[in-house]
């Protein structure tokens, strides 16, 4: 073999190398971003667990009192079965955002209620939710950013080529709940 | 100071650090025109040039043996301890014979490529010689390759960490790798958390610099505690960081685009200071307080690099594929937003992986001798 054609076959060995390590670090990057989205879901599932385990609590306060809101508050009910009873992130983001705009409505006509809001109950209750929802706040961001990183990451050439062959979906984002998007109210004089 | 009372002082206190930098500067460069010289000699074909280079070669490898030598038993640590001083000075010396071909093979093996042999070279006719010359080119080859697994197995996760870590939050940092974004408070009344300053004096290079303080970083959430200390950095150049690669060093990069210029290169000073806007990408430890039991969360360099390499080890950093350090391990420190640390390191990334193919594809062309 003429020591050209050795230099050749060593070069083209040297890029074969090279688009197989290409791949490898797509691979490898793809990988990486799906699991820091489990890593930020499991992050954050923890407190929403917390939070769902105080949601019975609330809703048997509540239905003694918002007799007019029966229907969400069963619908609140079977959103948190169904989100326990869940396996795949996705559904239980859905579930999720579902839980977070019945919960909105819920606390958007607690002022409706002076009798609930006297209750001591119901005051401890809600108090350990919101500590939870703080807490959440700050994880759910993390988690949407990680959301958003994957998201780009397997629409971004060249890794969409090997996401597409992987069956690598776009995640959904966990919503912001309306309270906190709803404008204050500002009271002068 | 006679001879007898410097060497005594060396042997307590360690040679100076310009004997070191002299014993580093200077071997390179020359080995390299020695090999290079001795490979146009083979190539073109008279014997008192490449006789004349290959002493020069001999002389080269018994002078850095001689500055090992000196300068091993002189490490406090290995002071008491003269089998492995003899040790370390074997497998300087294996190392030494297989490292200075390995930096200079490219050279003449791009003029191979590029131009062809001479149809009267040495090597034509001394059988010796053309297997001495692909053992050379071999050696090149393992050198630019050890440097492209370097690049694969960490300077493409190091980049990839951070473009694919979210920012998280000062307050609610989970453990292990985070990547944190906010602004520098000093934890003591010294204001100045790191200062470096390189400065032309007499026609001699005089460097000051000061380790990296522990301080905190602060975002609308809380603060977090950033502690570096225990690491050597590298204020981070995109071109630096080749040579850095060359020796097999994996350093730790302070990313410090806010600096003061004097006049020309190299009169300068890099600082970070409470207040600065910092970006932080390291690991997440807890770490109890021994006298009151309480626990807190620091972010520091991940805990295998938190030791001292010795002269030999450094040495012998290029040519080890095992390394102590997890090839994964990244700890970064920027004065800048994260886009455009990502840009920095990216940068360097390239570089190296540049020159390594050129030590690479270089090396092969002195198998077209055979």
């Amino acid at each position: 073999m003429s020591a050209i054609v050795l230099v050749v076959l060593i070069g083209g060995v040297i890029a074969a190398a090279g688009f197989v390590s290409l791949g490898v670090g797509v691979y490898n990057g793809l990988v990486q971003v799906r699991n820091n989205v489990e890593k930020a879901f499991q992050n954050i599932d923890v407190l929403l667990k917390q939070r769902h385990d105080e949601l019975p609590k609330l809703i048997d306060t509540c239905r003694a009192y918002m007799k007019h809101e029966r229907e969400v508050l069963e619908a609140l009910t079977r959103l948190r079965e169904h989100y326990e009873k869940s396996d795949s992130i996705d559904e239980k983001i859905g579930l999720e955002n579902e839980i977070n705009k019945k919960l909105s409505t819920i606390t958007g006509r607690w002022e409706d209620y002076p009798e609930l809001k006297a209750s001591q109950n119901f005051l401890q209750i809600q108090g350990r939710v919101s500590e939870l929802e703080t807490k959440i706040a700050d994880r759910r961001e993390f988690f949407n950013d990680s959301v958003n990183i994957y998201n780009i990451q397997i629409e971004r050439f060249p890794d969409m080529l090997l996401a597409k062959v992987l069956a690598y979906q776009r995640h959904a984002f966990l919503a912001v709940p309306q309270e906190d998007t709803r404008d204050v109210v500002m009271q002068f004089g | 100071m006679g001879r007898k009372g410097l060497f005594s002082h060396w042997k307590a206190n360690g040679p100076p650090s310009w004997v070191y930098r002299i014993s580093i500067l200077w071997r390179l460069p020359f080995v390299a025109i020695v090999l290079f010289m001795g490979a146009m000699a083979a190539l073109v074909g008279t014997p008192i040039i490449t006789g004349m280079a290959a002493g020069a070669f001999l002389i080269g490898i018994g002078l850095n043996l001689v500055f090992w030598v000196l300068f091993l038993p002189f490490s406090p640590a290995r002071a008491a301890d003269a089998a492995a001083a003899l040790r370390d000075c074997f497998r300087l010396f294996c190392t030494a014979l297989f490292m200075i071909p390995a930096v200079a093979a490219p050279f003449p093996g791009w003029v191979l490529l590029l131009f062809g042999a001479l149809p009267d070279a040495s090597f034509a006719s001394a059988p010796e010689l053309t297997t001495l010359l692909v053992l050379w080119g071999l050696c090149g080859f393992y050198y630019g390759t050890m440097g492209l697994v370097r690049e694969w197995r960490w300077g493409l996760p190091q980049l990839q960490n951070i473009r694919n870590l979210p920012t998280a939050k000062a307050a609610s940092a989970a453990l292990g790798l985070v990547e944190l974004r906010g602004t520098a408070r000093a934890i003591d009344k010294n204001p100045t958390l790191y200062f470096k300053r390189e400065f032309l004096v007499d026609e001699k290079l005089d460097v000051f610099a000061e380790s990296l303080h522990p301080f905190e970083l602060e975002d609308a959430s809380g603060r977090v505690r950033v502690d570096p200390s225990g690491v050597p950095f590298t204020v981070y150049f995109p071109f630096i960081t080749l040579f850095t690669s060359l020796l097999g060093r994996r350093p730790f990069f302070a990313v410090l685009r806010r600096r003061i210029k004097h006049g020309w290169w190299p009169n300068r000073e890099f600082f970070l200071c409470d207040g600065d806007p910092v970006y932080v990408l390291g690991t997440v430890e807890i770490e109890r307080d021994s006298k009151t039991g309480q626990e807190s969360r620091v972010v520091r360099p991940p805990r295998e690099a938190r030791h001292h390499e010795s002269v030999v080890e450094s040495l012998m950093r290029p040519f080890r594929f095992r390394t102590r350090r997890a090839w994964q391990d990244v700890f970064v420190i920027a004065d800048t937003e994260e886009a455009d640390a990502s840009k920095l390191l990216a940068r360097g990334f390239r570089w190296r992986v540049f020159w390594s193919l050129f030590w690479t594809i270089g090396s092969t062309g002195l198998f077209t001798v055979l």
